[in-house]
């Protein structure tokens, strides 16, 4: 099969590859912060001290207890998740009537409280987290070689935007939260306990972040700064893709992860700042973002 | 024919002691504004009762002040015995009362099927879903459709029939008839009669007078907060013109 | 008069901290305490177990200073008060004067008692603050990416001094331009959006600066560009001297925290005033709002330039850490700390930001964990900062004093402008 404008079909093919990768991060990431604005109006910058917690619980357990990946995709959101849920109510709870902007004021403070504190305890340098033996190796497709893990990262992380859709979209749970975010003292007033059911969204957003955390340990170095650099980014696909629609976080993580991975085959230099020229495009021409409804 | 079929197997309404609910002393406050000032009234069990009033009378922060929605409140409001005044709203809800708001809260995010399932029930003896497709037939074939794009009257229907299922006694309705062409009027007149008749309880809050003397068997009438006049049905002929003069009309 | 005494009390206490900051290099505020030196020593050597030993000696050492000099001149003051009678009663816009007075006195007096260096950076994050606090505090815009102008002002305003060999003044003037042009474009695009959405795009608007400055050769990358020459300015006064490079770096922050005073108390920030309160009236009165706003940011991007591209001249190095979302948290943090809104707020605040992390450089991640617990105890406890719970105080016994006086007092109870 023949490259694209002189380019080798591995070289291209790997790249598109990468750029599923983190494009599947940018959907996870990004679906996590739209659900946790949807309902409490704040934008958890935090999201990214929550993966990067998600990382480091799944290399702390299997240091110190020798305890595996697979148990790891499991405990890390648990754990994460329970760190969210007693943020949200010590905390997060105090700024709900406030100015929005408090709201991501108190995670950024948040963020660089639980970095600095990971960033004492373990440094900067990154610590290695091993491939699973289960999904060592890749498959040769001929066109490109294909990294078991890496499709496995794929498939695991657009499962669960899947899944986390199919809750929210198709089931009684998923109408308490919509309706929740649309009119949460009416929801109340027919018996729904509101407060509740917003801890516990927060808590399952930090999980899903962790989630995300655990299949990225074996990928990235697990480091205190993995999350930060991370969840700027992911701040433009979510502008870019507007907060509204959790489809459109989807799609918009994905393709632009995808667009990121190409600019860096033909245009290398411009492969970071990518993303966040093509949300400067976006905005002038629509503002409320691709799938957002007017802000 | 539909609806009487549709409610045929309610239980019949008791004779009460005590009524099902007492206000007594009610004040009210959003913010430093004092919007009620010692509304009292009582609603025993199986009547219609009306809250009749001028816009910003202080009707719906009545009902907002019983579901604990609204700031500062002091007083007694009591359901079948029970002081719920400092309870929050879903604890209220839990105890059998049910609400339809005065913009009607249908949810655009939710489908006609969804919007009417949300409601949880609450106790026992709640109407089937069945039951209430009986009772609102337009609303099955528009079952899968978004909530807000049903008509106002449409709307209306859905607000009511989704609180039946709950099994709430006491239901709090906030303006049924506003906006609405009068033949949805008569129609949800005729449910109002045949939710009576099921033993349902209701507390009705209304600017139409006319609408509210059809279905009601006694007025409140609130100004500035409180109750400044009370009109059982049978002296509602006499009192048109005392009424006329209340309203504005 | 009791509240006017009161008043008073205060003057005479931030009088007293003044004289500590002013003595406390020279040591004679640690003479003065070492007679309670093996208390404070055995208290320490407790702390130490499981704290950074030396920041935290010389905040204890600090905190016993402000005890036992500022309360009793504050005290003193009180007294005089009440001795001297009415003819010491303030006004609110008497606060603004003094509090100008004693920046300035500070400001001349600072680099004789203070390690200069120290001071300058203070004085180049407090310009830095200001401009942001013109955007948050006076427009109600948060702008989370405002290190991509002082930042990218100092790459700039390096690498003229540097490469071109041009005098400082040009430098740090053309840098100030390039700012606003940056702030110009960035504005256009981020105003567009409100609120919350704002926040995020100048957040993402400056990464992009941040990955810029990465890769591109004449920024220097990870090294950033170094040496950076000071020259001489106006072709005349060497600023490798100190004092010279001191002084000019005082002039440029004074005239352009001036600017901003001017800026706020004039028509155009009374049409931005309107919009921070309820923008949707100022629209319906007429005022094409979105200029406004742009304007104001352009402004406010200029002067961080100003700020950023003096900074680089002063140490000589422009570095991928000013253009870093770090550093606009910090800036944040710092107008939080001394109080949105105020005037005096983000001086005092950059003044205490770059103290903590001054004393606190050798130990590491500290820093961002303190600055952390500072940031999310001021959103939840603090948000009118340390000048805006000041002014609070003060407006009240303002009040309160005019009550006091009665009939006859034409003053007091109009005390809106804001020290």
């Amino acid at each position: 099969m023949v490259g694209l404008l002189g380019v080798p079909p591995q070289v291209l093919f790997g790249q598109v590859l990468l750029g599923l990768i983190n494009g599947s991060f940018y959907a996870i990431l990004s679906l996590g912060l739209a659900v946790i604005f949807g309902i409490l109006n704040v934008i958890n910058f935090a999201h990214g001290a929550q993966y990067m917690m998600g990382a480091f619980c799944a290399w702390l357990v299997l240091n110190y207890l020798g305890v595996g990946y697979w148990w790891a995709l499991l405990i890390a959101p648990i754990v994460v998740g329970a760190s969210g849920i007693l943020l949200e109510r010590v905390f997060l709870r105090r700024v709900y009537k406030l100015d929005h902007l408090y709201g991501l004021l108190l995670t950024f403070g948040l963020t660089l409280l639980i970095e600095g504190a990971f960033r004492q305890a373990y440094g900067v340098s990154g610590q290695p987290y091993r491939i699973p033996d289960e999904l060592q190796g890749g498959q040769n497709l001929g066109f490109m070689f294909l990294p078991n893990y890496r499709a496995w990262v794929v498939v695991a992380a657009l499962s669960v935007c899947i899944a986390v859709w199919l809750v929210i979209e198709k089931t009684r749970l998923g109408a308490y939260l919509r309706a929740g975010t649309e009119n949460p003292a009416l929801v109340q007033a027919f018996g729904i306990n509101v407060p509740v059911m917003v801890t516990l969204t927060y808590g399952f957003g930090a999980a899903l972040a962790a989630f995300a955390g655990v299949l990225a340990a074996p990928i990235y170095q697990v480091s205190a700064l993995m999350g930060s650099n991370l969840v700027v980014i992911v701040f433009a696909v979510v502008v870019i893709g507007g907060m509204g629609s959790i489809i459109g976080a989807v799609i918009t993580g994905v393709g632009l992860g995808v667009i990121e991975g190409l600019t860096k085959v033909f245009y290398p230099e411009a492969s970071s700042t990518v993303i966040f020229v093509i949300m400067a495009i976006a905005l002038l021409i629509k503002p409320a973002g691709l799938f957002g409804k007017a802000a | 024919m539909a609806l009487t079929e549709a409610l045929a197997d309610r239980p019949a309404p008791r004779g009460v002691a005590q009524p099902l609910l007492e206000v007594r002393d009610l004040h009210a406050f959003y913010g430093e504004s004092h919007i009620l000032h010692g509304m009292a009234f009582d609603v025993g069990a199986g009547e219609v009762v009306t809250l009749l009033g001028r816009n910003g009378a202080g009707k719906t922060t009545t009902i907002k002040a019983m579901l604990g929605m609204v700031g500062r409140r002091t007083g007694t409001v009591r359901f079948e015995g029970r002081d719920i005044l400092g309870l929050p709203s879903h604890r209220v809800a839990r105890l059998g009362i049910a609400y339809c708001p005065e913009e009607r809260g249908i949810f655009s995010s939710l489908t006609v099927e969804e919007n009417l399932l949300l409601p949880p029930v609450v106790k026992a003896g709640g109407m089937p879903v069945a039951d209430i497709y009986k009772l609102f037939p337009n609303l099955v074939e528009r079952k899968r459709s978004q909530g807000t794009k049903l008509s106002g009257g449409e709307q209306q229907m859905l607000a009511i029939g989704r609180i039946l299922r709950t099994g709430a006694r006491l239901l709090l309705l906030d303006e049924p008839t506003e906006g609405l062409a009068p033949v949805i009027v008569e129609q949800i007149g005729r449910i109002v009669a045949h939710l009576k008749e099921a033993g349902f309880t209701i507390l009705l809050v209304e600017q139409n007078f006319r609408f509210a003397s059809t279905v009601a068997d006694r007025h409140y009438v609130v100004e500035n907060g409180r109750v400044i006049d009370v009109i059982p049905r049978a002296d509602l002929e006499a009192s048109i013109d005392k009424l006329h003069r209340y309203l504005g009309v | 008069m009791t509240q006017q005494k009161l008043i008073w009390f205060v003057i005479g206490a931030l009088f007293g901290a003044l004289l500590v900051a002013g003595f406390w290099q020279t040591g004679a505020v640690a003479a003065w305490l070492a007679p309670a030196a093996p208390a404070i020593a055995t208290v320490l050597s407790v702390l130490n177990q499981w704290i950074v030993p030396g920041a935290l000696a010389d905040v204890a050492v600090w905190v016993l200073a402000v005890l036992v000099i500022n309360l009793p001149i504050g005290y003193a003051f009180y007294l005089l008060a009440g001795a001297m009678g009415r003819r010491f009663e303030l006004r609110a816009a008497d606060l603004t004067a003094i509090g100008l007075g004693m920046v300035i006195a500070m400001g001349l007096l600072a680099p004789h008692v203070i390690y200069p260096v120290l001071v300058m950076n203070i004085l180049c994050f407090a310009l830095f603050a200001c401009a942001f606090n013109l955007l948050i505090g006076f427009v109600g815009l948060l702008s989370f990416g405002h290190a991509a102008y002082f930042g990218a002002a100092g790459y700039v305003s390096g690498h003229i001094a540097k490469v071109w060999g041009w005098p400082p003044e040009l430098a740090i003037l053309s840098a100030t331009a390039i700012a606003a042009l940056l702030g110009a474009i960035f504005g256009g695009i981020a105003i567009r959006r409100q609120g919350i959405y704002f926040a995020m795009i100048t957040l993402a608007l400056a990464q992009m600066v941040y990955f810029f400055a990465l890769q591109a050769k004449f920024t220097g990358g990870e090294d950033g560009i170094q040496a950076i020459p000071r020259g001489h300015l106006l072709g005349i006064v060497d600023l490798n001297d100190p004092l010279a490079m001191y002084y000019f770096v005082f002039a440029v922050c004074l005239a352009g925290f001036l600017l901003i005073y001017r800026v706020i108390h004039s028509p155009f920030g009374q049409v931005l005033k309107a919009i921070r309160e309820n923008e949707a009236r100022a629209i319906s009165l007429g005022y094409s709002v979105d200029r406004y706003k742009l304007l104001a940011f352009i402004l406010s991007a200029a002067l961080a330039g100003l700020a950023g591209g003096t900074k680089a001249i002063v140490f000589q190095l422009a570095s991928l850490t000013d253009v870093h979302w770090s550093m606009s948290g910090e800036v944040v943090l710092m107008t939080l700390l001394g109080g949105i809104g105020t005037v005096f707020g983000p001086i005092v605040g950059a003044g205490l930001v770059v103290w903590i992390e001054n004393s606190f450089s050798s130990a590491g991640a500290w820093v961002t964990i303190i600055t952390g617990v500072i940031f999310v105890v001021c959103v939840l406890a603090f948000r009118r900062g340390i000048v805006g719970e000041l002014r609070r105080a003060l407006e009240r016994r303002m009040a309160a004093a005019a009550a006091e006086s009665s009939i006859g007092a034409p003053h007091a109870t109009h005390a809106r402008t804001e020290p």
